[in-house]
């Protein structure tokens, strides 16, 4: 018995504390705060409207009983006055620019995240999946190094990025980021078994066909009802059985090439980038560093010299 | 020692995540206590049921304006508007994009489109009597029937519970 609990102990060390990803966790930090810094650059147009008591679609006291009871948290991180709320998102903006550039560390990230939580709970209307998953994200991050590589710093100190040691926190909030993205994946696939669209094959229909919620008009595409169906249940399948699947190492390049292909599909045709960018980001930690370099050749065309020593 | 604690933590954190989608189930209900206040603070509180359990349905609110003196005579034209301001026109801007998702969550939310929306629309125009609101929701018709109209698409706009508002906190609500 004591030697099985030793063995589970060894297993989730390993697990959780010795994963290498400082390099996929550096670009996951760089696509995720440029995503949110576009859409959120959009937003510091309307913040009045979105987060202002005056002239605003929701009242302070109001955002603080929009949630059911059970999902409302115990204080809100708003805790500046409305009237603050241009400059709070202005404020956001450029530490997300500093996450960007790779300025930022732990604390700078913790910061961000509180930031991008406060808006979020001003305003539980006005939110969408990018929001809600980028902040997670930034949460996630702010457990890690992330700026090791990727960053202006190492530009000014190019020694910098050879103190890359791994430290659990780091390891383990990579892991988190991927059992989250499999959660979500797993239990969206699931909730959607419950609507009767995604059973007879229509859903993708309902999306597409939708003026609102479709870039452009698409009601063509009901001219191919075939491929409505076999598109509603390879998404529905997809969604369900990512989070299997994607441990499985023969299998998860294609799977995760899939995932790309399917929200290129989402913002081509929802216009909803950001969310796939931020998606598709988390989608880096399965990668191994050398498919990483792989990749990066293959997109930077010159050699880039990274090392794949980790200290742990 | 950090690590033991870490990973107690780390624990924690896992069975909350995994429970919080299931929140509304036996399990949930149990240990919910225990987890909601770490998630709700954290923020990783969503249930994740993106277009499910069907995808949404395009909706938007028509309403008027009235600007009237306490005997019900017209002091100004009536002003009327959409919300989103462009309905049902589609668009790839993020802030219209958060629009259509805030009317749908104001429609579904009982009495939100009423405290928080036509609150909203008095704010906006303080010299208003009372507003008028009405969710217009688009039906899609399904495949087979647009395959049975040679590919033509035709939805039907269908009028749900309209809702008047008194501006002078007088509320007052009429169905119909």
């Amino acid at each position: 018995m004591k030697n099985k609990v030793r063995d589970l102990w060894a297993l989730f060390q390993k697990f959780f504390f010795c994963f290498p990803a400082l390099q996929q966790l550096a670009l996951m930090r760089l696509i995720v705060s440029a995503s949110l810094l576009g859409i959120y650059i959009w937003r510091q147009f309307v913040v009045g409207f979105y987060f202002s008591n005056e002239t605003g679609l929701v009242l302070e006291e109001q955002a603080k009983t929009l949630l059911p009871e059970l999902y409302q948290p115990a204080f809100y991180w708003f805790f500046w006055p409305d009237s603050w709320n241009p400059w709070m998102h202005g404020l956001l903006l450029l530490l997300l620019c500093g996450l960007v550039l790779g300025l930022g560390g732990r604390l700078w990230t913790l910061l961000t995240w509180i930031l991008s939580l406060a808006f979020i709970q001003r305003n539980y209307f006005v939110i969408y999946g990018a929001d809600l998953i980028g902040t997670a994200w930034l949460f996630y991050l702010s457990w890690t190094r992330h700026n090791v590589y990727f960053s202006v710093l190492n530009i000014i100190n190019p020694e910098r990025v050879k103190k890359n040691y791994l430290d659990i926190f780091s390891s383990a909030g990579a892991r988190i980021i991927q059992i989250q993205l499999c959660i979500i994946y797993g239990f969206t696939g699931l909730h959607k078994l419950k609507g009767l669209s995604w059973w007879d094959g229509s859903a993708l229909w309902h999306v597409l066909g939708n003026r609102q919620y479709a870039v452009m008009d698409l009601s063509w595409v009901a001219q191919w009802p075939l491929l409505m169906g076999v598109a509603t249940f390879t998404s529905l399948f997809f969604e369900i059985y990512f989070p299997i699947l994607v441990w499985n190492q023969r299998v998860n390049r294609y799977l995760l090439t899939f995932g790309v292909l399917f929200h290129v599909g989402i913002a081509l045709t929802m216009g909803i980038w950001s969310f796939g960018a931020i998606m598709v980001s988390a989608y880096l930690l399965f990668l191994k560093e050398s498919t990483l370099i792989k990749l990066k050749h293959f997109f930077i065309k010159q050699p880039l010299v990274m090392s794949l020593e980790h200290k742990v | 020692m950090i690590k033991a604690i870490f990973s107690i933590f780390l624990v924690y954190h896992l069975i909350a995540i995994l429970s919080m989608p299931l929140l509304g189930s036996i399990l949930g209900r149990r240990i919910g206590q225990f987890i909601t206040p770490y998630t709700n603070i954290t923020g990783l509180n969503p249930t994740w049921e993106f277009f499910s359990p069907d995808p949404p349905v395009p909706l938007y609110f028509e309403y008027i304006v009235y600007f009237e003196d306490d005997h019900g005579e017209e002091l100004s034209p009536p002003i009327e508007g959409l919300f989103p301001e462009d309905g049902l026109e589609p668009t790839n801007n993020p802030n219209k994009i958060r629009l259509k998702t805030s009317v749908r969550l104001l429609a579904l939310n009982e009495g939100k489109a009423d405290t928080v929306f036509m609150g909203y629309l008095c704010r906006k125009y303080p010299r208003a009597s009372r507003v008028f609101v009405k969710p217009i929701v688009e039906w899609i018709p399904p495949l087979e029937k647009v395959q049975l109209n040679d590919g033509v698409v035709e939805t039907t706009p269908v009028t749900t519970l309209p809702m008047n508002r008194n501006c002078n906190e007088a509320y007052d609500e009429e169905q119909g």
